[in-house]
C-alpha cells in the first residue's frame, strides 16, 4: 500500500511540473504579474522632472529596485 | 526360461528366471553361487545380510521411463565414503540392465563393449576426459570398492569381498553416466554406461516396495561411546551422528566404523535434525547438518542440511549469514580454468555462468544421517559460479569431484517452507546468487517516468521552435536619458496574455547598471513593474586576465490584454567599488512570440533522475553483490 502511494506521489509531482513547465513556458504563469491597480505616471510623479515628464520611479524616493510596489500585487 | 537347481551349500531350490544369469545369491543360506564354462555350479563366498530398500526388492515390478520391469537380484558396494547398490533388471522385452543407487541419485546402465583402450586407472584424475566410443566421458570419482555383498540373480560373476578399482563419471553435457571398473588382477577395464535418471523417472510399485517406512528399525549402538544412536536413518543412510559423543558411525558395513567426531562447541543451527521444510511442494526432514567453515578474511562458517523426502529423494540447503539455497548433484560439463577470475564466464553444460569465488573449505560439525561419509576435518576444494538466482558449485573431496546445482530460496519461500514459530536469522548484505527484486514503489516507475521524460522533451522542442522573438521596439538610451527616467517610443502586442521580453546591451567597463523598468499604458498607466541589472568587470592578477559579467541583460515580462505601450526606463550606475558612474548608454530592444523554454529542464532532470532510479538501484546492487569476490581478488593482488 505504501509502495502505491509512494509511487502515486512520483508521478504526481512529475504531473504537477510538466503542467508548471507548460504554464511558465507558454503562459508565463512565473514572471512578474501586473500591477492590482494600474498607477497613473503622473500620480507616481512626486516631484518635476525633467522635460516636463513624471518621475516614477525617482518620485517615490526609489533609486533603483528594492523599495516596494505602490501598485501592490 | 527358468531354471532351478539346488545350493551346492545348503541345498536348497533356487529358481533362475534369465537365460543371461550367471550368479545367483541363494535366498536361504545367501551364499553366491556361480556358473562356469561348463554350467557347473560353484559356491562362493556367503553374503551380508544387506539391509531393505525402500525404493526396490527381488521380485519388484516397476517401471522406467514408462518401460516395465522385475528386479532380479543387487549387489551392494563399499567404497572410502559411503556405499552404493546395483539393482539388475529385467526389461519387458527380456534384457538386463541395472539401476545403480548412489547416495540418493540413480543410474540406469548396461554393458559397453570398448572399440578403443581407455587410460589405465593410475592415469586417471577427477576431471579426466574418457573416450568411451562416440562419447566423451568425465571422470568424477575415483576409488576402490568391495563387493559386501548381494541378493537374486546378477547377470555377471562377482566374487564378494572381492575389491577393485573403478571410475565414475558422466557425459561432457551431463547427458549420460558411465562406470568403468578394472580387474585387479589383469588391470583391464570393464565399462558400462547409462542414463542419469531423477527419483520419479524409476520406481518400484508402491505395493512392492520391500519398507514401508523411509526409517529402518535396525538399532544402532555407537561403538565409541556405547550409547544408542535414535536419530533418522534411511536405507540410503551412509553414516550417523551419535548425539552423545559426536563421533561419525559409517554403516556401509556389517559392522559400525568410526570416523571422526565433532570437536568443540555446536554451532548455531537454525533447524534441528527432524525439521519438517516444505520446498517445491515436497514436504523434506532435515536428515542430517554439516557447518564447513572457510579461513578467508576471517574465519566464517556455513551450514549445509541434509534434507529428504520419500519421493523427491535428497535435497540440500545451505544457510550463509541469513540466505538459504537448495541444490542437488548435477552431471555436466564445468569448464572453469584452473585459475578463474571473479566474473569471467563459466560453461556450465549449455549454460553460461558467471565464476564468483574459489577456495577451501573445511567440515567442523557434522551430525543426523548423512548419504556418505563425511569426516569432520576434511578439506573441500571449490568453486562457486552465479547465474543468479541459479549457482553451481564444482566441489573436490579427495578424489571426488561433484558437481552441484542449486538456487536461491528467498526468504518468503523460506518463511512459507518452516513450520510457524521457527525463526530465520536476518540476512546480512547481499549473497552471491541472491536475485534482484525491485522495491515494490519502484516497480513500473521507470517506463512512466520514461514517458514524462519523452513528454517534455518534446514540449521543450515544440517550446524552442514556437519561441519567434519578433521585436516590436529597439532604443539606445543615454545616460542622461534613464538617469532621469526616461518612456520609449510605443510598440503593440497584438494579443492578450503575450509573454515578452526586454533585452540590452551596455559597453560596460569595470562598472555596472541597475535598471527599473515600468510598463506604461495608452492611458500613462504603469501596468507592470520590473527591474534588471548588468555588470561586467575585468582584470589580470597573478593567475593571468579574468573577466566576469556581461554588458547585456534581458528578462521577460508579461503583458494580460493586447494594446499599445511604452517603456519607462531608469537606470543607475557605478564602477569599481562604489565608484562614480561612467555614464554608459544602452541598447534595448523590446520582442514578443516568447516561451520561456528552461521550464522544461526541470520536468526533464526530475523524470531523468526517478527512471534511472531502477537502473541505479540494480547497479548498486550488483555492485554489493561482487565486492566480497572483487574485494578478495584486489586483495590478492
Amino acid at each position: 500500500m505504501s509502495g502505491i502511494l509512494t509511487k502515486a506521489l512520483i508521478v504526481g509531482v512529475l504531473g504537477l511540473f510538466t503542467v508548471a513547465a507548460i504554464g511558465g513556458s507558454f503562459r508565463g504563469w512565473f514572471l512578474p504579474a501586473e500591477l492590482k491597480q494600474p498607477v497613473s505616471l503622473k500620480e507616481g510623479s512626486q516631484r518635476p522632472g525633467s522635460h516636463g515628464r513624471a518621475l516614477y520611479f525617482l518620485g517615490a524616493g526609489r533609486s533603483h529596485y528594492g523599495g516596494g510596489y505602490r501598485g501592490g500585487k | 526360461m527358468e531354471r532351478e537347481f539346488h545350493c551346492p551349500s545348503c541345498g536348497a531350490a533356487n529358481l533362475v528366471t534369465n537365460p543371461g544369469i550367471l550368479m545367483k545369491v541363494c535366498d536361504y543360506c545367501k551364499t553366491a553361487i556361480y556358473w562356469d564354462k561348463a554350467s557347473a555350479l560353484r559356491a562362493g563366498r556367503k553374503s551380508l545380510d544387506l539391509p531393505p530398500s525402500s525404493r526396490f526388492r527381488v521380485g519388484a515390478t516397476g517401471k522406467v521411463r514408462g518401460t516395465a520391469f522385475t528386479v532380479l537380484g543387487r549387489l551392494a558396494y563399499a567404497h572410502e565414503s559411503g556405499a552404493w547398490n546395483e539393482w539388475f533388471i529385467e526389461m519387458s522385452n527380456g534384457e538386463i540392465k541395472w539401476l545403480s543407487e548412489d547416495e540418493g541419485e540413480l543410474f540406469l546402465e548396461e554393458p559397453l563393449i570398448l572399440s578403443a583402450p581407455v587410460p589405465p586407472f593410475q592415469e586417471l584424475q577427477p576431471g579426466t576426459k574418457v573416450f568411451l566410443n562416440d562419447k566423451i566421458g568425465v571422470v568424477e570419482e575415483l576409488g576402490t570398492a568391495r563387493c559386501l555383498g548381494g541378493e537374486g540373480q546378477i547377470p555377471f560373476v562377482v566374487e564378494i569381498g572381492e575389491t577393485y578399482a573403478y571410475a565414475d563419471g558422466s557425459g561432457v553435457e551431463g547427458d549420460f553416466s558411465f562406470g568403468l571398473e578394472y580387474d585387479t588382477r589383469t588391470g583391464q577395464p570393464t565399462a558400462f554406461i547409462g542414463d542419469i535418471l531423477s527419483v520419479k523417472d524409476s520406481g518400484a510399485r508402491p505395493e512392492d516396495k520391500g519398507a514401508p517406512s523411509a526409517k529402518t528399525a535396525q538399532a544402532i549402538r555407537c561403538p565409541s561411546c556405547g550409547k544408542p544412536y535414535e536419530g533418522p536413518r534411511l536405507e540410503t543412510t551412509e553414516m550417523v551422528v551419535c548425539a552423545a559423543c559426536g563421533a561419525g558411525l559409517e554403516l556401509d558395513e556389517a559392522e559400525i566404523r568410526v570416523v571422526g567426531k565433532n570437536t568443540g562447541k555446536r554451532p548455531r543451527f537454525t533447524f534441528r535434525i527432524g525439521t519438517p521444510i516444505t520446498l517445491e511442494n515436497v514436504r523434506y526432514e532435515v536428515m542430517g547438518r554439516l557447518f564447513y567453515e572457510e579461513s578467508d578474511d576471517g574465519p566464517y562458517g556455513s551450514a549445509e542440511y541434509v534434507l529428504y523426502s520419500p519421493d523427491a529423494g535428497y535435497l540440500w540447503l545451505s544457510e550463509e549469514e541469513g540466505h538459504f539455497t537448495v541444490s542437488r548433484p548435477t552431471h555436466v560439463s564445468f569448464s572453469a580454468p584452473p585459475i578463474p577470475v571473479p566474473k569471467m564466464k563459466v560453461k556450465v553444460g549449455p549454460e553460461s555462468f558467471q565464476f564468483y569465488e574459489g577456495g577451501e573449505v573445511t567440515l567442523r560439525w557434522v551430525d543426523g544421517a548423512l548419504p556418505w561419509t563425511a569426516t569432520v576435518g576434511e578439506k573441500t576444494r571449490y568453486k562457486h559460479c552465479i547465474r543468479p538466482p541459479h549457482y553451481v558449485d564444482q566441489e573436490i573431496t579427495g578424489t571426488e569431484v561433484e558437481l552441484f546445482r542449486g538456487r536461491y530460496v528467498t526468504r518468503r519461500e523460506m518463511e512459507t517452507a518452516i513450520p510457524k514459530g521457527l525463526q530465520l536469522p536476518p540476512p546480512q548484505g547481499i549473497y552471491s546468487c541472491q536475485p534482484y527484486e525491485r522495491p515494490g514503489w519502484m516497480a513500473g516507475l521507470s517506463p512512466i517516468a520514461g514517458m514524462f521524460l519523452v513528454v517534455n522533451v518534446m514540449l521543450l522542442v515544440y517550446s524552442l521552435a514556437a519561441d519567434t522573438g519578433t521585436v516590436l521596439l529597439k532604443e539606445k538610451i543615454t545616460a542622461q536619458q534613464y538617469a532621469q527616467e526616461h518612456l520609449t517610443s510605443p510598440f503593440t502586442v497584438q494579443k492578450d496574455g503575450t509573454i515578452l521580453r526586454v533585452s540590452g546591451k551596455s559597453p560596460l567597463n569595470n562598472s555596472w547598471l541597475a535598471l527599473d523598468f515600468a510598463v506604461v499604458n495608452r492611458d500613462q498607466e504603469v501596468v507592470s513593474e520590473f527591474y534588471d541589472e548588468a555588470s561586467y568587470y575585468h582584470g589580470v592578477d597573478s593567475e593571468g586576465s579574468w573577466t566576469e559579467g556581461s554588458g547585456s541583460f534581458g528578462t521577460y515580462f508579461w503583458i494580460k490584454k493586447a494594446g499599445t505601450y511604452q517603456l519607462l526606463v531608469h537606470a543607475t550606475g557605478g564602477s569599481g567599488s562604489g565608484g562614480p558612474p561612467r555614464n554608459e548608454p544602452v541598447d534595448i530592444a523590446v520582442s514578443a512570440g516568447h516561451t520561456i523554454t528552461w521550464y522544461f529542464w526541470i520536468p526533464i532532470l526530475l523524470s531523468g533522475i526517478v527512471a534511472s532510479l531502477g537502473p541505479v538501484h540494480k547497479y548498486l546492487f550488483e555492485a554489493r553483490r561482487w565486492l566480497p569476490a572483487v574485494g578478495d581478488e584486489d586483495d590478492d593482488d
